[in-house]
């Protein structure tokens, strides 16, 4: 009856019909080991530049020995470069992994590690530890940066379900209330608005060894847990019906991404503040590349965030000899950048 | 494989119930179609059957044990699902959509193994896919992503299929395409319930009609039962006829203009 439906014109060159999925997983490969291979050498050239110039083979030997006849050169590297490349390389990283997370948690190509509110809510921590004049305003912005993304997930979800938009939208309320309360802040101490600004601004000037040591553990969990998930978020993408249907609970994982990745986010920004744009266009400009396979646009995001950043904040250290905040940077540059991006692809990813 | 469904209530809300006291036996080697008005429930006992959605009282067993118990990844190993649409948020190939379909036996934390490909490759070509395999899900039609679901769900390879109006997008050749693998997987013993609205395509497709009615929800054994005219008049309202060709399963729907309903919208 129905034998016109036969499909023997298929039946060719099956390998060659699937090359571009083949073809992703090389070119992440080759692009892996590019962007690795730009971070070591880009990390020791930092480690010598600035101000004072230090040759190649003496940071090497400092690194590696620890030990130099030149005292301040040591102290240099050690004390001041290191903790700052590293610091960068680590903040890059969580916000370019993190952002990758959130978009495809929320299902939304336009979200970053900030859409939630986090970054308000560490900036208002902040400025409240300076207001009340703390030493150490930087775990005051921790802890408000993780309230502000746990009162979100508690008003974006319902009893059984965690939705994308709800999510949005309680990000966008939380996160104006603490901008007007630190607007508010900003008031009450007028002569001291510029380390409000500093949070706002985003930098990374001055990071010490302490931020490290806070810094690194919840980056290496955050990196290790995005290894585990990378896989359930393609699923996710899907929609949460399908995701079901396949044996996931988007709930369980969209909760779980959440909340691990919001200790990495906020010791982020309560160390470096709010530095733009990293999250947000590491991602799509890889997906572009390699495609939106987790398991491979993860690891590659968190590299390239962690070079981009690491080259945004050294760079005009580097050759001018000047300090100006990574977040201006990341922002000025990021944004034109990112407007190329929407141009070229023609919105059609974006509707 | 078989649903037992013992007293079935479900409804949103409590003044509009939606199933009433259900009694439904359905079996492996048997394709079932649900036909009925827009909003009746043919979806909601197909969500109800795939366990997202709990019935406000009564029972569902899947091979004896109550629905509920299971956990989503086994249930992901014994029934599929096909919506009527969906949307994929990320520019995935439709390779690897339909490679997703492998994911409930897939070891945690594992790459898709040489055999996962394989069968991919081979429900591609199956379906008619091969030639999409590398474009992107976000720039296919309605009817290709359609295939694209119903391609997974096949990759799913599992023993019920659950669909719910899979055709609604697809051309009468895909249609009448998709209609034949479906046959030959229940000939091979799954159980498939698809909900459908064109009267020319489920006869072709059923064993058995779900019909919901106004009054309840009636299986018919016998689906000639369910396509007759009377029928039709009183579940849709229109005055159809039908007239078979030469004897085989293929029939012509004629329907009878209503003359008064001419001027509606004068």
């Amino acid at each position: 009856m129905m034998t016109h439906c036969g499909f023997t014109r298929v039946r060719s060159a099956i390998p060659d019909r699937t090359r571009v999925f083949f073809e992703r997983k090389k070119r992440a490969g080759i692009l892996i080991f590019i962007l690795l291979s730009g971070l070591v050498v880009l990390f020791f050239f930092f480690c010598g530049s600035g101000f004072i110039q230090i040759p190649f083979l003496d940071v090497l030997t400092i690194m590696f020995n620890r030990t130099s006849e030149n005292q301040i050169w040591q102290d240099v590297v050690f004390n001041i470069r290191l903790p700052r490349i590293l610091g960068s390389m680590l903040i890059g990283g969580i916000l370019a992994g993190c952002g990758t997370l959130f978009q495809a948690v929320l299902l939304n190509p336009l979200a970053s590690p900030f859409t939630l509110g986090i970054s308000s809510g560490a900036a208002f921590g902040g400025s409240l530890a300076l207001y009340l004049g703390y030493q150490n305003p930087v775990l005051l912005a921790f802890f408000w940066g993780l309230a502000s993304l746990m009162i979100v997930i508690l008003l974006g979800g319902t009893r059984k379900t965690l939705h994308p938009t709800r999510l949005i939208l309680s990000g966008v309320i939380v996160s104006s209330i603490f901008s007007a309360g630190i607007s508010f802040l900003k008031y009450l101490f007028k002569e001291e608005v510029s380390s409000v600004l500093f949070w706002i601004m985003g930098s990374l000037v001055g990071l010490t060894w302490q931020n490290i040591t806070l810094l690194l553990p919840f980056s290496v969990i955050l990196f290790i847990m995005l290894g585990l998930v990378s896989d359930s978020l393609n699923i996710l993408c899907l929609g949460d019906d399908q995701a079901l249907q396949l044996g996931l609970n988007p709930v369980f994982i969209r909760l779980f991404a959440l909340i691990i990745s919001s200790f990495a986010i906020a010791a982020a920004v309560s160390i470096g503040g709010v530095i733009g744009f990293v999250g947000l266009i590491v991602p799509h400009l890889f997906r572009i590349v390699i495609g939106p396979d987790h398991r491979l646009l993860l690891p590659i995001s968190i590299i390239g965030g962690a070079l981009l950043l690491l080259v945004a904040d050294n760079i005009v250290r580097a050759f001018f000899q000047l300090e100006i905040p990574v977040g201006v940077i990341t922002t000025l540059l990021g944004g034109p950048f990112f407007c190329i991006l929407l141009v070229k692809s023609e919105g059609q990813k974006y509707q | 494989m078989s649903y037992i469904v013992e007293n079935l209530s479900f409804h949103y809300l409590p003044q509009k119930p939606i199933i009433k006291n259900l009694y439904l036996n359905l079996e492996r080697g048997c394709s079932y179609v649900l036909l009925g008005t827009n909003g009746s429930g043919k979806t909601t006992l197909l969500r109800i059957l795939n366990g997202f959605l709990k019935p406000v009282s009564g029972s569902i067993r899947l091979n004896s044990i109550d629905l509920h118990s299971y956990k989503r990844s086994k249930i992901a190993q014994l029934v599929s699902f096909v919506p009527q649409n969906y949307a994929v948020h990320f520019p995935f190939t439709v390779y690897e959509t339909v490679l997703m379909g492998r994911y409930p036996y897939k070891a945690n934390f594992f790459d898709y193994s040489q055999e996962d490909h394989r069968i991919t490759v081979s429900i591609l070509e199956k379906t008619g896919l091969i030639d999409l395999a590398s474009k992107k899900i976000t720039e296919i039609s309605g009817g290709e992503k359609q295939r694209v679901a119903l391609a997974r769900s096949f990759c799913q390879q599992t023993p019920i299929l659950l669909l719910d109006e899979p055709f609604s997008n697809l051309d009468i050749h895909y249609s009448l395409f998709f209609i034949q693998l479906l046959k030959d997987l229940v000939r091979k013993g799954s159980l498939v319930v698809t909900s459908v609205h064109d009267l020319f395509m489920a006869p072709l497709l059923a064993d058995r009609i779900l019909f919901f009615e106004p009054q309840g929800v009636s299986l018919y054994v016998n689906k000639e039962k369910a396509l007759q005219p009377e029928v039709l008049k009183r579940v849709f309202q229109v005055d159809l006829d039908f007239q078979y060709h030469d004897d085989s399963e293929i029939r012509w729907i004629y329907p009878n203009f209503q003359k008064e309903k001419e001027d509606i919208f004068k």
